[in-house]
């Protein structure tokens, strides 16, 4: 039996927006902002967390900055200038032995203070060995060591549209004596770099050529994440064989796969001018449940907006794939680095310059933490053969539940093209055509008449509510199908 | 017939409103780079036909979205974001009676052209760009206005004659230095007040009249020395010998008639005169005849040595003769060095003044940053120790990503001084090089002194310094030698150079697997 048709897309935009409510996530997610020091200008590209509940934070004017009472509750931030002189830092790692890794511009670098003054003295040189033509847009981000204890690095296009020079456009994982491992193609303008908390580790790369909307990418090491650019440097990368072929323009991701067997699409899109604009840093919930309901997923900064959207992965068929649903708003700047620590406490680097974010402050460093309390939300959104299966924070309404008036579902996805961005295109409207809800309300399995590979599927559910009355804290999730399972 | 006289009587009593005003033209830009129109202030007249060229320089696509009132360009723009995944197909453009006009979004290096009518009465309209994000910083004002531009009234200019370095005191010359007396036609500032174009001076006195109290910006740019004074107080000096460039002052100033004098000297070479101001409610309007472009404004953020320790850059250098790893060090005694990461030599030298780090640390922070001093050595490119297997095998030079072939970078290292030491290697050579400032600036004998230590497990055969490479090295008094036009060098420690066509090398030798060279760089 059909339901009713779904309400058109410009209401759904607005209900997007409608329930996005700073005010009501404050309740669950506090946000405290840290003050830096008078006069200082402290832009925040890096952050990583030393011992001692201390952090470090690397600044794009090029300063590293540690801080004492970070984690105090109220916090009582004191800013100490461990290191400067340095092009733009927008990675940050701290070893066991105390020294601290900066990616920048030109490179990795280890910071040691090996006179105990508080300042470093020793700027060792792990990597140099990337080109650089002189651009303001050739950034260069770092992650922190992975399992194997490699620094993985993704190298923005120049200008963001062209790789003139080795290895621009390309992730490049640098092992701890500095040799230079070519990963992965296809990267035009990174925002963030971190592992899922599986370990695998992905990238943000933004709307423009090649992307028709910011997304998190997985590097999957011999991938080809989609801006073809950079594959003349294949070369320098030996041990990746030989250079996938060109895309060609004005297509979809889905048609190119077929063409391109090392094509790794998008894992989730972060859909443009609805849940941001440029998508930024990435941070893995590895708490345990100290940090919400959400251990095991992973939240995506935006530049532009200010929030940070939440990430649900699987994998399908081997493509990692998910949903992602907006998380918080209101940060005071631009999310460039983010931060989570194990016991809970996030910090949120803000940084307005060059963009313009929201939020009115030019830079910002702010802490948020779980406040305790589990907010209504959509936990999980998985796929199914002929839709989703979606479970819940806390049991819903079963009747709310149910009724699928109280959803509406929409599909679109974006043109692979060498121009900059996409608009939304082939869209349509899911028929629901059924809903079975668990008895014990936590879950929901949807069937819609139709899903498309490649598509973006946005579910929204404003009438549904918790037992207590209350809707969703967001209502809507957007899932990135890029494998069906079973299909 | 019948509406003719009626015609007539319009042109009679309303001629403003029948006369056709010539269409008001503007060409803007926007900054690569910056997310910025390159110029926020327009001017207009009630009722004039607009036609405005959006020029898109920058790497993002733009609009350019002429609204109808003041002071509503972000509630406008914040309606265009809420269009959301549906604004791309918009052009970003909301429905909203505040839009009066607008161009499509335009593509990096494609421009769009909007025309309009001005509103009938004075008063001011924002333009903006409605794409998420820009409006905070893309935006700006067209005044409409009935008044004329305001500019100079009763210019006079004297001329005089003469070789100077710096601005005389022109009343005290004598007078054989006077050429001429003359009104300036046009009111505008203009070197064809004469035709001489060489070793002359002029002085251009003016009434300009300030429309209100305000604060005023004034940019005068000038080849060679200029200075601006109003009302006896001198608001800009730009003197001496130098090549065209621009100096800006803001000033309060009351309103009311303001005495204006510009003083101006020319030695040799090219000569230009600029000078606009800015104000209230109008950006740049021309008080010469010769205009120059806005150029680049960022906020000076001078860097120095502070607390006695030297104070380090990394930013993108100019000149740099080819690296984009320039390390540059400036010291409290106000000489000043780039270590390039990228060729393993020492690039730079200068005095003075250290670096602006304005350009790079506003907005996106694209282009170069000079030396801020002056005095500037560049030294020539390449690495400057190499292993030469042979005494003919050619110096090597960068490969083809303007990298050093055979030395590799390791660091650098700070003392308590906060005094860098790089450390790299070539071949088996393990070098330290470090430089300190000898003297202070000003010192007759101010120089940077070079030490470098170098240390082998094994053999260095055909261990060579580069000292010199390029211009002709000259041998100088004390074994000194003297490098193109302005710098000697001395160096301790390895043998005697050789010359090997226009280079100078020094061959090292390591005693217990090791050595040291120092040398001192001195300006002439």
């Amino acid at each position: 039996m059909s339901h009713r048709l779904v309400p058109s897309l410009a209401s759904l935009a607005l209900c997007a927006t409608a329930l996005a409510d700073p005010a009501r996530e404050e309740k669950y997610y506090p946000i405290v902002p840290l003050a830096m020091p008078d006069g200082a200008v402290i832009e925040p590209g890096g952050i990583d967390l030393l011992p001692g509940r201390r952090l470090a934070v690397g600044t794009r004017r090029g300063e590293v900055w540690i801080i004492d009472g970070a984690y105090d509750e109220p916090a009582q931030p004191k800013w100490t200038l461990f290191a400067s002189g340095l092009h733009e830092i927008l990675g940050l790692s701290a070893a066991a032995d105390g020294s601290l890794t900066v990616t920048h511009r030109p490179g990795l670098e280890r910071l040691r203070d090996t006179d105990g003054d508080g300042r470093a003295d020793q700027f060792e040189n792990v990597a140099d060995g990337w080109g650089i033509k002189g651009d303001y847009h050739e950034y260069a981000f770092g992650s922190r060591p992975d399992q194997e204890g490699n620094i993985w690095t993704v190298l923005c296009l120049t200008g963001s549209f062209s790789s003139d020079v080795p290895f621009r456009g390309w992730c490049l994982r640098i092992a701890p004596d500095g040799k230079i491992i070519p990963t992965c193609s296809g990267v035009r303008s990174p925002g963030g770099i971190g592992p899922n908390a599986a370990g695998d580790m992905f990238y943000t790369d933004n709307q423009g050529p090649w992307n028709g909307s910011s997304s998190l990418k997985w590097l999957k090491p011999g991938g080809f994440v989609g801006h073809p650019d950079g594959n003349r440097w294949f070369d320098l990368a030996k041990n990746l064989g030989e250079a996938p072929p060109a895309p060609q323009t004005k297509s979809r991701l889905v048609v190119e796969r077929q063409r391109v067997p090392q094509l790794i699409p998008p894992a989730v899109v972060l859909p443009h001018g609805r849940l941001g604009a440029s998508s930024s840093g990435i941070a893995a919930d590895t708490t345990d449940g100290k940090f919400g309901p959400f251990a095991g997923q992973m939240f995506v900064g935006d530049q532009c907006y200010s929030n940070l959207s939440r990430v649900f992965l699987e994998q399908v068929n081997g493509i990692y794939q998910g949903a992602a649903i907006m998380f918080r708003e209101g940060f005071k700047s631009g999310c460039v680095p983010l931060r989570l620590d194990a016991d809970g406490s996030m910090f949120y680097g803000g940084t307005a310059r060059g963009w313009g974010s929201r939020g009115g402050q030019d830079f910002s460093l702010e802490r948020v933490r779980w406040s305790g309390e589990t907010p209504f939300e959509i936990h999980e959104m998985r796929a199914r053969p002929d839709g989703f299966e979606f479970t819940f924070t806390q049991p819903a309404d079963l009747k709310s539940l149910a009724d699928p008036a109280n959803w509406s579902a929409a599909a679109w996805t974006y043109i692979y093209q060498a121009d900059y961005g996409s608009p939304e295109v082939d869209e349509y409207q899911p028929k629901i055509e059924k809903i079975e809800v668990a008895a014990d309300g936590l879950s929901a399995r949807v069937r819609v008449d139709k899903v498309t590979k490649g598509h973006i599927h946005q579910f929204s559910l404003p009438g549904v509510r918790n037992q207590a009355g209350e809707a969703l804290l967001h209502d809507s999730a957007y899932y990135t199908l890029n494998e069906i399972p079973g299909a | 017939m019948k509406f003719a006289p009626f015609a007539a009587l319009l042109a009679v009593f309303a001629p403003a409103a029948v006369a056709a005003d010539a269409p008001a033209t503007f060409l803007l830009r926007t900054r690569p780079g910056l997310m910025k129109y390159d110029q926020t202030s327009l001017r207009v007249k009630p009722g004039q036909p607009v036609e405005i060229t959006l020029q898109n320089d920058d790497q993002m696509p733009h609009n350019l979205v002429i609204l109808n009132e003041e002071g509503v360009f972000m509630p406008v723009a914040q309606k265009a974001w809420e269009l959301g995944e549906k604004g791309a197909a918009r052009q970003w453009i909301p429905e909203d009676p505040r839009v009066l006009a607008h161009t499509p979004m335009i593509d990096p290096g494609q421009s769009g052209t909007v025309s309009f009518t001005a509103p009938a009465t004075d008063g001011a309209i924002d333009f903006v760009c409605t794409f998420p994000g820009h409006a905070m910083i893309m935006n700006g004002r067209i005044l409409v206005s009935s008044a004329p531009a305001p500019g100079l009234r009763e210019l006079t200019c004297m001329v005089f004659q003469g070789s100077w370095s710096t601005l005389p005191d022109f009343l005290a010359l004598p007078q054989e230095n006077k050429v001429s007396v003359d009104e300036v036609n046009d009111n505008l500032i203009t070197l064809g007040v004469t035709t001489l174009r060489d070793h002359f001076g002029l002085v251009f006195n003016g009434i300009l009249d300030v429309p209100v109290d305000g604060e005023y910006g004034f940019a005068l740019g000038s080849d060679d020395g200029s200075r601006l004074v109003i009302d006896d107080q001198v608001v800009i000096r730009h003197d001496s010998i130098h090549a065209y460039s621009e100096k800006r002052k803001k000033v309060k100033l009351a309103a009311g008639p303001r005495r204006v004098r510009v003083e101006y000297f020319e030695g040799s070479g090219e000569q230009s005169l600029t000078l606009a101001w800015s104000g209230p409610g109008f950006d740049r309007v021309w008080l010469s005849k010769e205009e120059k472009a806005p150029g680049e404004e960022f906020p000076e953020i001078v860097l120095a040595a502070a607390g006695g320790r030297p104070v380090i850059y990394r930013g993108f250098l100019a000149p740099s003769g080819g690296s984009r790893r320039l390390i540059a060090v400036g010291s409290p005694e106000q000489l000043h060095y780039a270590f390039d990461q990228d060729q393993l030599r020492l690039g730079l030298l200068w005095k003075g003044l250290f670096l602006d780090a304005g350009r790079h640390w506003t907005g996106r922070g694209a282009g170069d940053v000079a030396p801020l001093g002056f005095a500037v050595v560049e030294r020539p490119a390449g690495e400057e120790f190499a292993l030469l297997a042979t005494a003919d095998q050619p110096w090597p030079v960068v490969d083809d990503t303007g990298r050093a072939r055979h030395s590799r970078y390791r660091g650098y290292a700070l003392d308590s001084t906060g005094t860098p030491t790089f450390r790299y290697a070539v071949g088996g050579v393990e070098i330290e090089d470090a430089v300190r400032p000898a003297g202070r600036l000003a010192d007759a004998s101010d120089a940077l002194v070079r030490t470098i230590s170098l240390r082998a497990a094994g053999p260095a055969e055909g261990l060579h310094f580069r000292l010199a490479s390029g211009p002709e090295a000259e041998p100088g008094p004390n074994g000194s030698w003297r490098l193109g036009g302005n710098l000697t060098v001395t160096v301790e420690g390895g043998a005697a150079p050789i010359r090997r066509g226009n280079e100078l090398l020094v061959p090292v030798a390591l005693a217990n697997g090791q050595a040291r060279l120092v040398v001192a760089y001195r300006w002439l």
